[in-house]
């Protein structure tokens, strides 16, 4: 069985840190891998739930391009 | 040889053509913006449509505008136009039978990326290389399919200049099909309702061709860098973009593609619109007839209206909630001219440009001056405020008579 990570931290720290628009940026960037996971998201999407689960791999590439385009590291608190 | 000054704006229908094409400009927020979205997509093979879009335009255009020059003289319009239209400075001395090779420092593409977004991986003037191949081919009566166009080095990426390669060999850019002619929507307008518009508009008509190319063949204006672009060319550069990430991603590529494509709409208009707002020509023409927030949009509207961009007007408006519309907007008239009908509307950077100009005229303090102007402060003027949704409601292309969109906190 396959554990998942919920990507929204990530992406609420990418909000507020980046450019507009950057959770679209980052989907369109790895639009490939968001399709093999079966995952249609918008930035629209991210504002309005509480939690996305995705697999881990997928969760490292998403982390990875969002502090590629913030231009700092995602520190996660507690 | 080129004079900006022969060819007659269309008043009745907000259009300026040059040789068959409609031309409209472009702030390099907008142009660098895009193709960065179109970038971003690197598992597409884009640079087909990147050269391929200029390439069909610029063939298009220049077949009419050199028609009947000999060889000389068509070098001169097209390193006429090149510098008027504001993409930099070209040489095509070099250039012979067998095609150039060609070398610059100055180009609009590279020039404004580094400026945006720092140094580049790839070369980023695919528009030049568009630009060489069409030329080439109405030059030396070459057909654009036998073309191979490249840009080897880059200002972007940090050399010395930019050069590329045209030479008959395996074509590396995508050939469209024939287009149609421009067919104008003649539904009649809804006016702006606003006393001061015929003032306004008629003190800006004919501005649009004191904007040409410096010595340095750039426009510098508003504080951006604008262009004057065949409307064709890039239009067609979100239209293909778009089309093959439906091909890739159905329904979903084009809602995503559809919201970076506005993003970069919205850039266009914050910064370009900012800086129409507060220049000596807008304190001088237009803010002696501005009272209210709501003139202020009313006032850019008409001011607009004279630069080829179809007619805007606005038929609500509040800071809460506003619908504009365009009669014969550009995106419109090139989807149409080159695809025909389409399923979804396609002014994804006219309802950007409209969604910028709300957050500027109500989420900033550019009416009492102080304006952003630099990327960090939009982007912070965009993390703290409210930020306005928009809609697109109507589109010429998909058989209604008027593009209309909604935009709301």
């Amino acid at each position: 069985m396959h554990s998942k990570k919920n990507i929204k931290p990530v992406l609420d720290w990418a909000n507020a840190n980046g450019e507009a628009k950057i959770t679209d940026r980052i989907f369109m960037k790895l639009l490939p891998y968001f399709l093999k996971e079966n995952l249609q998201i918008t930035e629209k999407m991210v504002n309005s739930t509480q939690s996305i689960e995705i697999s881990n791999e997928l969760y490292e590439l998403v982390c990875n391009m969002a502090e590629e385009l913030v231009g700092s590291s995602f520190v996660t608190k507690g | 040889m080129f004079d900006i000054n022969d060819y007659k704006f269309d008043e009745e229908h907000n259009y300026l053509e040059i040789g068959g094409e409609a031309m409209i400009f472009h702030c390099h927020h907008y142009i660098t913006n895009l193709q960065r979205t179109i970038l971003d997509a690197d598992y597409l093979d884009s640079s087909l449509f990147l050269i391929g879009s200029a390439s069909d335009a610029v063939y298009y255009q220049l077949t009419n505008l050199c028609d009947g020059l000999n060889i000389e003289e068509s070098k001169q319009m097209a390193k006429d136009i090149y510098k008027t239209f504001g993409y930099g400075l070209i040489d095509l001395s070099s250039m012979d039978e067998n095609g150039c090779k060609l070398e610059t420092t100055k180009s609009f593409f590279s020039k404004t990326w580094k400026m945006k977004f720092g140094k580049s991986d790839k070369p980023v003037d695919y528009y030049t290389s568009g630009f060489l191949a069409a030329a080439y081919a109405v030059i030396y009566k070459k057909e654009l399919k036998d073309i191979n166009a490249v840009q080897t080095t880059c200002m972007a990426c940090g050399d010395e200049v930019n050069s590329f390669s045209v030479e008959l060999g395996e074509c590396n850019f995508a050939i469209y099909p024939k287009k149609q002619p421009t067919k104008f929507n003649t539904t009649p307008k809804v006016s702006l309702n606003w006393e001061h518009e015929e003032a306004v508009t008629n003190a800006f008509l004919g501005a649009h061709a004191t904007m040409i190319g410096n010595e340095e063949g750039l426009i510098p204006a508003f504080g951006v860098y604008l262009v004057r672009n065949q409307s064709d060319y890039v239009n067609r550069l979100q239209f293909e973009f778009v089309r093959q990430m439906t091909e890739v991603a159905g329904e979903y590529g084009v809602t995503l593609a559809g919201e970076l494509l506005m993003e970069a709409g919205h850039a266009c208009g914050f910064f370009t619109y900012g800086g129409i707002m507060t220049s000596p020509e807008w304190e001088g023409a237009v803010k002696p007839y501005l009272k209210t927030k709501e003139d202020w949009i009313k006032g850019l509207a008409a001011l607009v209206n004279t630069m080829g961009w179809g007619y805007h007007t606005a038929v609500e408006l509040s800071e809460q909630k506003a619908v504009f519309r365009n009669y014969n907007d550009f995106e419109d008239l090139s989807y149409i001219r080159m695809y025909g009908k389409s399923e979804y509307p396609t002014h994804w950077a006219n309802s950007g440009g409209f969604t910028g100009l709300m957050q500027l005229v109500y989420n900033t303090d550019l009416i009492d001056g102080e304006r952003v102007e630099t990327e960090e402060g939009f982007r912070e003027m965009r993390r703290s405020k409210v930020g306005y949704k928009t809609k697109m409601t109507k589109g010429i292309s998909c058989g209604d008579d008027f593009l209309e969109v909604e935009v709301w906190l």
